[in-house]
């Protein structure tokens, strides 16, 4: 790992706490513990990046993400919810990663059956440390996965899509591009 | 990733979003029956109540220290429809049907909760 992408693992994981922050200060979607979900976008970017990037490099990246935005937030209560959903997105978003990566429609994809893991690992959190009568609100939360999933998706797909001089700088962390 | 790939992957998020769909259909069709109001006075359970769609009525409740409230039961809700007590909370609580909120009248040691 060289010093630039040091740098630039901080500065993604930087983007996605400040998105988790902004998020936040919205108002709530009307269903319990909804949230949009945007601080999944930096995450979902590094794991189809490719070029230097690998897996294990956007897993390291959300756990710090999870670790700091618990703190930031006070509430270790949410940060075990956020860890619970992130583990379970983090392995869905790595096996499409893994046997997708050449084709960036597979982004879309990852991103709607990631966040309906996320959902699925945050009302597995619930029941144990509530009750199992959350589960009533598996079906509201899997219409919202699915749709912001396919926004933030197709958000990921345009970025990496396009021929910008800024990813591909990214993407290899190299002083000669 | 292959066009048919994306077309399988695609039914399969359908096919989810259309159980979800369907799921808040059928929960909020069926949350309706089978509730139970429980009205406790002093912390003292004095009546149990089954919520029914086409129950239609109302009484009147006395606690200990001789505050009245009188409770109404109607389209599978529970609520207070008059109260004695001072501040009115109980009456200006909305009327419910599940189990998120507990009714409370504080004065008249009154507490209404669905099971």
């Amino acid at each position: 790992m060289n010093v630039k992408k040091t740098v630039f693992s901080a500065l993604l994981c930087t983007i996605s706490l400040t998105l988790f922050v902004i998020e936040g200060m919205f108002p709530p979607l009307p269903f319990i513990g909804t949230r949009i979900g945007i601080a999944y976008l930096p995450i979902l970017f590094v794991f189809f990046i490719g070029g230097v990037w690998k897996i294990r490099d956007a897993v390291l990246i959300l756990l710090v993400r999870i670790l700091l935005s618990g703190i930031i937030q006070g509430n270790m209560m949410g940060m075990l919810f956020s860890l619970g959903g992130g583990v379970l997105a983090a392995v869905v978003m790595g096996l499409f990663s893994r046997f997708f990566k050449k084709d960036s429609v597979a982004v879309i994809i990852a991103g709607v059956f990631s966040a309906l893991a996320h959902n699925v690992g945050q009302l597995m959190v619930a029941v144990v440390f509530y009750s199992p009568s959350v589960l009533v609100y598996i079906f509201h939360l899997g219409i919202i996965a699915i749709i912001s999933g396919a926004v933030i998706g197709t958000a990921v797909y345009f970025l990496l899509k396009g021929k910008n001089k800024i990813i591909h700088k990214i993407r290899y962390c190299d002083k000669n591009y | 990733m292959s066009k048919k790939q994306i077309i399988i992957f695609s039914l399969i998020a359908g096919a989810i979003l259309i159980a979800c769909i369907a799921g808040i259909i059928i929960t909020q069709n069926t949350k309706r029956d089978s509730h139970v109001a429980l009205i406790y006075s002093d912390n003292v359970l004095i009546r149990e109540i089954e919520l029914k769609p086409d129950d239609n009525y109302s009484f009147e409740i006395t606690s200990p220290s001789g505050g009245k409230n009188v409770i109404i039961v109607h389209e599978g809700k529970i609520g207070v429809q008059s109260a004695d007590c001072p501040d009115k909370i109980c009456v200006n609580t909305p009327h419910v049907s599940d189990e998120i909120s507990p009714i409370v009248c504080m004065p008249n040691k009154l507490v209404i909760k669905i099971k």
